[in-house]
């Protein structure tokens, strides 16, 4: 018998036992589409990490003031907890001090309310430089960012987060209206494009004001002057670079804090990454176990193909002694059953694989997380389901084989 | 009695079955039935040979063996010059397909298939193309009257009918020799008269057949007859 002949009347059976084809196959549609959804989730739940971290800033250094190795009698900091300066975030900005520190934006925050005419919305008021955009991987939307002329002219300008923005101004154009920023009234320059709620990562991005760090330092604290700064954030040039920049930027301000010894470092360096990472590793954990639970499900379904395929081999115990007796050899009945194993599990794989695409569609909405299953898993989902109904159709098909002719034709 | 071997090329042997001696012991737990005591008859080409005898005497027994279904427990089955002892499993499938034509009681047609497809199944393990094994079963169909029944499904046949396919499939890889266990024994008058026709013209085209029965009418109708009881030949005439 061909392949072809094989595939034929493999069609024919499973087309004659409907009922049953469709049982055999149900297994293994849902291990299929189970490990397909459940990869897709996976991979999805950290696509949605990567984009929020990503939406952070990528490679992102904090500098705060204060040591971490903060134990009892270690001397916390000297002078006060503000010891982070301009001069140190420029020294940071020096190509030659620190190569690998691409971009750095001083901060200072505080809480202010905001006032446009009878509306109030207190919120989040960032001083910073124009670099702070490039770092924090965020874009304008509407008017401009904050640049250098407004740095050196401590300039009452402001930008505003999309939501803040909405809060203040509704839906009109707040371009060159002014707000009251405290006491302050200042001109709104610009608005920045908004990046969704950042609740489960970090507090709302979009709700939030940025001034020039000048006129935060200045004017807005009512203190002239005074250049100290609450944070420095420091980008690498790339990930690979990040630890190197965390050491330039360590070793340098140690030296400008006239620091000898690391413990007493009046200054604390973190990494985003690190976040990045444990919340890359927590999603990779839930995706093994996941895929877990659903390759026992496959397997499941491959002991449902084997069982179905020797009720098969049983019950059709009369059609194997009469082929026997009509010439087939063990081999022609050995290949029977398993191209008739082999097409249901392709079938149980394409169909299964069609209902984990259908997920995929269908299932964000239900639980508003993305759902990404990657070309690959398909095409291996379908792999699998033919292995795994090959391999326990394997079984069945060798018992239906040794079967002896005429012990098989007398079988009721 | 020497034992003789057929020449090399099968077709030119007179002597195309030849039972030397057979055995059957059948195993029932702790119980042997003998189901067969030494046989030995020979069968030539072209002999149409009816085998008779009581229920329980071994008729079925016997055509199983010669039909390559069951291996003797003693003895030596010759078939076409081919000494069954010797062969292995897929050579025994392939005296089958090529050798033996069977036509059982229950006329045992694949429920799944038409008729057409039923007659073909003997030519699919010959190895036979697409085209020819339609044109070589349609051929069959035909001359056993049922070439406007090719693809009905067996259950939509009458008795007579189905076994008349099975009669087809049975000639269709030209067997050397029509084996038939019971052949009219499911099959009302009218019908059996039919499926002996066939058997009276296949004879007279020059096959071999050997067919078992209990009716004495269809014996009748062989060249001679055979007959068994308690598994031992009582050459009867
Ligand atoms: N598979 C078997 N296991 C044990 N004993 C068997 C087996 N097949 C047949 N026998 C026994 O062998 C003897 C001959 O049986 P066989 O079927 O050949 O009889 P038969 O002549 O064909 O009878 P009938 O006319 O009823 O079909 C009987 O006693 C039967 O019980
Ligand atoms: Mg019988």
């Amino acid at each position: 018998m061909t392949w072809g002949q094989l595939v034929r009347s493999a069609l024919e059976a499973i087309q004659w036992n409907r009922l049953r084809s469709l049982l055999t196959v149900l297994g293994i549609v849902i291990g299929i589409a189970a490990v397909m959804v459940t990869v897709g989730l996976g991979e999805g739940a950290q696509a949605k990490v990567s984009s929020k971290i990503a939406a952070l800033g990528s490679n992102l250094l904090t500098v705060a003031p204060g040591s971490t190795s903060a134990g009892p009698g270690v001397r916390r900091g000297l002078g006060s907890a503000s010891t982070l300066t301009m001069a140190d975030a420029a020294a940071l900005s020096s190509r030659v001090v620190a190569p690998a520190v691409a971009a750095v934006a001083p901060l200072t925050s505080q809480h202010e309310t905001l006032t446009n005419g009878a509306i109030d919305w207190p919120t989040t008021v960032d001083g910073t430089t124009p670099s702070w955009l490039g770092i924090r991987s965020r874009s304008v939307e509407i008017g401009r960012f904050i640049n250098a002329q407004d740095e050196a002219s401590s300039a009452d300008v402001v930008v505003l987060g999309a939501l803040t923005a909405q809060e203040l101004f509704s839906t009109s154009n707040p371009i060159g209206r002014v707000v009251d920023v405290g006491p302050l009234p200042m001109t709104v320059i610009g608005v920045l494009t908004p990046v969704g709620s950042g609740t489960s990562v970090t507090s709302n991005q979009d709700d939030l004001a940025i001034v020039p760090i000048s006129t935060a330092q200045g004017s807005l604290m009512g203190i002239s002057a005074n250049d100290s700064v609450q944070s420095i954030l420091l980008r690498a040039t790339s990930s690979s670079t990040l630890s190197a920049a965390y050491q330039e930027a360590d070793h340098e301000l140690m030296m400008l804090h006239g620091v000898t010894n690391p413990a007493n470092a009046d200054f604390t360096i973190t990494a985003e990454q690190s976040l990045f990472s444990a919340a890359t590793s927590i999603s990779a954990t839930l995706t093994a176990l996941l895929a877990g639970i659903a390759t026992v499900s496959l397997l499941v379904g491959g002991i449902g193909v084997m069982n179905i395929m020797l009720v098969s081999v049983t019950e059709r115990t009369r059609e194997i002694g009469l082929r026997k007796a009509l010439g087939a050899k063990p081999s022609d009945i050995r290949r029977q059953f398993l191209v008739e194993a082999s097409v249901l599990g392709v079938c149980g794989g394409l169909i299964g694989a069609a209902l984990g695409l259908l997920g995929q569609l269908l299932l964000p909405s239900l639980i508003s997380n993305p759902v990404i299953i990657p070309p690959i898993v398909t095409v291996a989902a379908i792999a699998v389901a033919l292995m795994i109904s090959l391999l326990f159709g394997v079984y069945p098909a060798a018992r239906a084989a040794q079967l002896s002719p005429i012990d098989a034709l007398r079988s009721e | 009695m020497e034992v003789v071997l057929a020449e090399s090329d099968p077709t030119s042997a007179q002597d195309l079955l030849v039972l030397k001696d057979i055995g059957k012991r059948y195993q029932l737990g702790h119980l042997f039935v003998e189901a067969l005591r030494g046989v030995s008859f020979t069968v030539v080409a072209n002999d149409y040979v009816a085998i008779t005898g009581p229920s329980g005497s071994g008729k079925s027994t016997l055509m199983h063996l010669i039909g390559c279904l069951d291996v003797p427990t003693s003895g030596d089955l010759t078939i076409a010059g081919e000494l069954v002892r010797d062969l292995d499993q897929a050579e025994l499938a392939e005296i089958r397909n090529r050798r033996i034509g069977f036509v059982f009681q229950q006329f045992n047609l694949l429920r799944t298939m038409t008729a057409q497809r039923n007659v073909e199944l003997p030519l699919l393990y010959a190895g036979v193309p697409r085209k020819e094994r339609r044109d070589r079963a349609a051929a069959l169909l035909e001359r056993v009257g049922l070439g406007r029944h090719m693809n009905h499904h067996p259950m939509e046949l009458s008795g007579g009918q189905q076994q008349r396919v099975a009669i087809a499939r049975a000639l269709v890889n030209e067997p050397s020799i029509i084996l038939a266990d019971e052949p009219t024994g499911n099959l009302d008058s009218q019908s059996a008269e039919e499926v002996l026709g066939i058997f009276e013209e296949l004879n007279q085209l020059g096959r071999t057949l050997v067919v078992i029965t209990h009716d004495a009418t269809v014996a009748a109708r062989a060249s001679r007859a055979l007959h068994i009881r308690d598994g031992q030949l009582q050459e009867v005439s």
